[in-house]
C-alpha cells in the first residue's frame, strides 16, 4: 500500500495529501453557500434554489470521493501511530477524521434512506463542515504553515 | 427563455464555479507549500520521509527473513 501511495504521489504523498484535503475543504465551504441559497437563506439573482441544490448534490458526490481518496492515503501511509513527535495534535486530527468520517456517512444514509430524519441534514451539513475544517487546521493547516 | 434552460444554465455556471475554486486552491496551496519553512525544517522533513521509507524496508526484510 505505501509503495503504491508513494508511486501515485511521484513520492510526494504529504504534499499531495494537503492539496487534496484543501480542496475538499473549498468546496466544503461552497457546499455551504450552495444550500444556503437551497434553503432560501440566501437570495441571489442569479442562482435559484432548485440548481443549488442539484449543484450541491453532483459536487458533494465529488468532495466524498476526494475525502476517501485522503483518508486511504492517510490511514495507509501514515497510519494512526505516526504521530512525529506530534502527539497532541495528530491525536487531535485522527479523533477529527474519524468523526467526519462518520458525520459524513450518516448524512448520506439520511439522504438516501432514512428519510424520517431530513429535518436534521442542515444541521449535519453544518457539523461536516466545521469537522472538515478542524481535520485540515491540524493536518494540512499545520504543514502549510510549518508547524 | 424556459424554465428548464435557467435551470440547466444555473447548474453549468454552478458547477464552472466549483471548478474555479478547485484550479484556484491547488494552485495557492501549492505555490504555499514548504513557504513557511526554513531549510532545516525542510530538510528535516525530508529526513523524516527517508527514515520511514528506511524502517519500512527493515521490516520488509524482517519479515521476509
Amino acid at each position: 500500500m505505501e509503495d503504491l501511495i508513494e508511486t501515485l504521489t511521484s513520492n510526494n504523498p504529504t504534499a499531495v495529501k494537503v492539496v487534496l484535503a484543501s480542496v475538499a475543504v473549498a468546496l466544503a465551504a461552497y457546499q455551504v453557500f450552495l444550500m444556503a441559497v437551497g434553503y432560501g437563506k440566501l437570495r441571489l439573482p442569479f442562482l435559484e434554489p432548485k440548481p443549488a441544490s442539484f449543484t450541491h448534490r453532483a459536487v458533494g458526490d465529488a468532495v466524498v470521493a476526494v475525502t476517501v481518496v485522503v483518508a486511504v492515503m492517510c490511514i495507509g501511509y501514515f497510519g494512526f501511530e505516526d504521530a512525529s513527535g506530534e502527539e497532541l495534535r495528530a491525536t487531535f486530527h485522527v479523533i477529527f477524521a474519524l468523526l467526519l468520517l462518520a458525520t459524513i456517512a450518516l448524512k448520506v444514509t439520511v439522504i438516501r434512506r432514512w428519510h424520517q430524519l431530513r429535518r436534521y441534514l442542515p444541521a449535519l451539513g453544518l457539523t461536516v463542515f466545521v469537522l472538515f475544517v478542524l481535520t485540515w487546521i491540524t493536518s494540512a493547516g499545520d504543514y502549510l504553515v510549518g508547524g | 427563455m424556459t424554465e428548464s434552460n435557467t435551470f440547466r444554465k444555473q447548474v453549468v455556471a454552478s458547477l464552472v464555479a466549483a471548478v474555479l475554486i478547485v484550479a484556484v486552491t491547488i494552485a495557492v496551496v501549492t505555490a504555499n507549500l514548504g513557504r513557511g519553512l526554513d531549510p532545516d525544517e525542510i530538510e528535516e522533513r525530508q529526513e523524516q520521509l527517508e527514515e520511514r521509507r528506511e524502517e519500512r524496508d527493515e521490516r520488509r526484510g524482517e519479515n521476509r527473513g
